[in-house]
């Protein structure tokens, strides 16, 4: 993944925009990267640290636009370097060369026969090893001593130019406070887009421009969909690896029909934010979908047991908040009279997520029950969507919704009794196919 | 007679203070309080909790405000008043005592100063027996958190039970009455526990001024505040800004004179012993030549490296030009030779022959000349790429003996306890005072009969010479 630093970002008409491949022309850009590639090939086998060296070696020439050029090769690096692979030799321990090593030497030093050479031969010999090669193997985890693997290299450089353009995007999503996404998609393009959504954990909640078709994947063809998603720097503590995951989601985004992404984005912390805007059209890319979450995996598994009578399936529907937008439940269960509740898994990263759903709850914004999961990591009482001694008010939204907090791994059995408590305790409610008459109702 | 009444609430590390009659209370005009018209309320931030209730007492003493009684009902304060019994504490030494004292004069808030192995710890666990109030300890690192909890629970054990001692951070989250945190969780979560300790110990608490972990000082309310540091100067400044957070240097002792005090009892005496060492003939003429490019450069973009942001400057306009980034290597080029002579090792080699199975420390300033050592020498080494468990084994070796000789990087200057060490050799380091002291206090540690020595290599004719300078001006190296 590159970094903003080693993006070359200009402002125009009141907004971002990046000079593809830090000013670099494609030609000049491919020719870095055959270079680039061409030397860690030759250093297939050796290790880390050495291919580092020589990377450092290599200078773009003088006649090249100054610090920009200087970057662009910064950046090509990382490219290739992000392409390699890393192993440790595994043939020795070398946590353990290492306290025979030092424990030898320093018995050795402690009566005054010390001797360097003679003590790493006589280890060396024991392990049926070369001086050298335990010379190699002493630090042999440590990263700079990783050996390369270039196997997996492409030949040509402009093979990666593609990726280096996606990889600059990505770069600014890092910096992101929060990104609004309009996407034209088929409903597959659709479902694998929230399903990566949902893997990745991202904060979001969908706004269906064209309700009636939007309610349900399945039904929806090419009818526009935004979804609002909070950026990395827009979290209570910065988050790099929230920014990558979100970074992730590009590839799904860049293969819907079309699409336009806004970002805003704060280049350096402490700056405003401002707007970064990408449009495409589908690259023709077939990206594979994603795997369900693997809490979501449990939880499919384990609630048909617990649950008998009611079918359990991942959801297909966006639940529509009046005003508010709409949310996208991971789980739906369905018994056969019509009821139907949801569940959403929220994973950790910001409480606010949760307490907006409180407050969805709490003003009656639901259209079903929902069961909403989130990790104790983030301090939110589960007592905050309780109907426990509570007034009138408090009783009837405390039917709407309910908390279920899990360290770890989460409880399918907890998640059943919650929802078995919402179906039982509250009123029928419509299911989301029926749901255009509840929002009236609002 | 009428009676304002007066609430005090904490709400996410602020105090907010409601009055029956909104503008009798704006009239009293409270230290640091400013009106918050979205809550219509005062609001102070929470670390001023001390100073507006002494104002409010000092209302109420008078009997009369404009007419009217004062009732204060204060809901703002979570913390428990403690039985806190000390068990197996050694009578704190002179020294020791009279930092306590000068820091409950100052009504419990200030920075104790005292070099490495002077026993800080002491101080502060005297502190808190002192106050009984729940207490929460703040360190920079996991491994000073574990030490301190230690410390607590084995300090105020009841019975030979250990006192139970909450943790917050590296996964765990149990607040308890005494309560051990580290500063990135400090700040994470302190808006929430604010109110919830009367006492609150900063243990290198020359940390405890950068902006985010400022902020978890001004979040919390707890009256009295203890900072420790051998070394509270900053070069950038800020640790004028303690003041605030937690109170003035009541307390002060430097080196010299707690090893002149009591005949070398309190800390070692020592010896500080600079080597000079010559470059080879061919490190010499590319320390010169790259000397001269990075020089040239400064000269020809007119950059006054002396001035505060010479290296700033220096920094944006190297990358500007091949120049520039010849200029930056070569800077990057004569430091390397210089730090990392070939000749310092062989001096290193010199200075463990000289004491044979004694505890040494090779500090150095990167990661690649410690390994340098480490080879070498066939030494462990400590730095940051060394995974917890073989630190621990380490560590419990050097303090055994087994493997008397440790290299690092800056890994040991602060926040891991080291065991006793008699022999430290800075084969490089930075131009910090702080991080010298800090270094010289690893082998300070008292012992019947020890004299420590901290040997510092220096290449000779380079501006090394002028980074040791600037280290040494401290009255420990004087």
């Amino acid at each position: 993944m590159l970094t903003a630093e080693l993006v070359r970002v200009v402002r125009r008409k009141g907004g971002l925009q990046i000079q593809p491949l830090c000013g670099l022309s494609r030609e000049r850009a491919a020719s870095l990267l055959d270079d680039l590639l061409a030397l860690a090939k030759e250093h297939h086998g050796q290790t880390r640290a050495e291919l580092r060296t020589a990377l450092d070696e290599v200078v773009i020439d003088e006649a090249g636009p100054g610090a920009w050029a200087e970057r662009g090769l910064r950046a090509a690096k990382k490219l290739v370097l992000d392409r390699l692979e890393f192993a440790a030799r595994d043939d020795v321990d070398p946590l353990e060369l290492r306290v025979v090593v030092f424990s030898t030497a320093a018995a050795a030093r402690q009566i005054g026969a010390f001797d360097r050479g003679a003590i790493v031969s006589v280890i060396a010999k024991e392990r049926g090893l070369t001086c050298a090669d335990l010379e190699a193997a002493l630090y042999a985890d440590l990263e700079d001593a990783h050996v390369v693997d270039a196997a997996a290299l492409p030949v040509l450089g402009s093979l990666l130019v593609d990726d280096w353009r996606r990889l600059e995007i990505q770069a600014l999503l890092l910096r992101a406070t929060q990104v609004t996404l309009d996407v034209d998609a088929t409903s597959v393009q659709l479902r694998r887009l929230l399903r990566a959504l949902k893997l990745h954990q991202l904060l979001f909640f969908a706004v269906p421009t064209a309700p009636a078709s939007a309610l349900r994947i399945e039904a929806h063809e090419g009818a526009p969909v935004r979804l609002v998603i909070d950026g990395p720097m827009g979290l209570f503590s910065s988050s790099t690896r929230y920014g990558l995951k979100l970074a992730m989601l590009l590839p799904h985004v860049m293969a819907c029909q079309s699409f336009r992404l806004q970002a805003r984005v704060q280049l350096r912390k402490g700056r405003a934010t401002e707007s970064f805007v990408i449009t495409g059209k589908s690259t023709g890319d077939d990206v594979d979908a994603e795997p369900l979450p693997p809490l979501v995996e449990g939880l499919l598994h384990d609630l048909p047991a617990l649950l008998p009578g009611w079918v359990v399936s991942p959801a297909q529907a966006l639940l529509p908040l009046a005003g508010e937008g709409a949310l996208v439940p991971d789980v739906v269960v369905t018994h056969a009279d019509g009821r139907q509740a949801f569940v959403e898994v929220l994973g950790f990263w910001s409480r606010d997520a949760v307490w907006r759903r409180v407050e969805w709850a709490q003003k009656g914004l639901l259209p079903a029950p929902v069961v909403f999961c989130f990790s104790e990591r983030l301090r939110v009482s589960e007592a905050a969507l309780a109907s426990d001694g509570a007034d009138v008010d408090v009783a009837s939204w405390a039917t709407a919704a309910a908390l279920v907090g899990f360290k770890g791994s989460l409880s399918a059995r907890k998640v059943a009794e919650r929802l078995l408590l919402l179906l039982g305790a509250g009123p029928q409610r419509e299911t989301p196919a029926q749901n255009g008459r509840v929002q009236q109702q609002r | 007679m009428l009676l304002l009444s007066i609430e005090l609430r904490f709400f996410a590390g602020t105090l907010e203070l409601r009055g029956d009659d909104a503008d009798a209370l704006a009239a009293l005009e409270l230290p640091h309080c400013t009106h918050d018209e979205r809550t219509a309320c005062l609001r102070a931030p929470a670390v001023a909790y001390a100073e507006i209730l002494l104002a409010l007492l000092r209302l109420q003493k008078q009997g009369v405000v404009a007419g009217e009684a004062l009732a204060v009902v204060d809901h703002a304060r979570r913390y428990e008043e403690l039985v806190l019994v000390p068990c197996a504490s050694p009578p704190l030494r002179g020294y020791q005592s009279e930092a306590l004292s000068a820091w409950k004069q100052a009504r419990g808030r200030g920075v104790v100063v005292l070099p490495t192995g002077a026993g800080k710890t002491e101080v502060a666990l005297a502190a808190i027996a002192d106050r009984q109030r729940s207490t929460l300890v703040v360190a920079p690192t996991l491994d000073l958190v574990r030490q301190w909890h230690q410390a607590l629970s084995k300090r105020f054990a009841n019975d030979g039970v250990p006192h139970p001692v909450g943790l917050v951070g590296g996964g765990e989250h149990t607040v308890l009455p005494l309560t051990v945190t580290t500063y990135d969780s400090a700040w994470a979560h302190m808006e929430h526990l604010g109110n919830r300790f009367g006492v609150v110990v900063f243990d290198e608490c020359h940390h405890l001024v950068a902006d985010s972990y400022a902020l978890a000082a001004r979040l919390c309310l707890a009256p009295y505040r203890l900072g420790l540091s051998a070394t509270p100067e900053r070069p950038d400044g800020k640790d004028a800004l303690l003041d605030e957070l937690v109170g003035p240097i009541v307390a002060r002792k430097e080196i010299d004179e707690l090893q002149q005090d009591q005949g070398g009892a309190y800390l070692a005496d020592y010896d500080v012993v600079t080597v000079t060492v010559e470059l080879s003939v061919a490190e010499r003429a590319a320390y010169d030549q790259a000397r001269a490019t990075y020089k040239n450069f400064v000269l020809d973009q007119r950059i006054s490296m002396g001035s505060p942001d010479g290296w700033q400057r220096f920094l944006r306009v190297a990358h500007k030009s091949s120049e520039g980034r010849a200029a930056f290597a070569a800077w990057r080029l004569q430091k390397r030779l210089a730090t990392a002579a070939e000749q310092k090792l062989s001096h290193v080699d010199d200075i463990l022959q000289r004491h044979p199975g004694v505890r040494v420390l090779v500090f150095s300033d990167d990661n690649a000349t410690a390994y340098a050592v480490s080879r070498r020498f066939l030494v462990p080494v400590i730095s940051h790429q060394t995974k917890v468990k073989e630190r621990s084994r380490l560590l419990q070796a050097f303090a055994d003996g087994t493997l008397p000789v440790l290299a690092t990087s800056r890994v040991l200057n602060e926040g891991i306890d080291v065991p006793d060490a008699q022999v430290a050799v800075i084969v490089s380091g930075s131009g910090t005072v702080r991080e010298h002291v800090q270094r010289l206090g690893r082998v300070l540690r008292p012992r019947p009969g020890k004299r420590a020595v901290l040997y510092e290599l220096v290449s000779s004719n380079t501006n090394e010479t002028f980074t040791s300078e600037r280290r040494r001006d401290h009255v420990a190296y004087r």
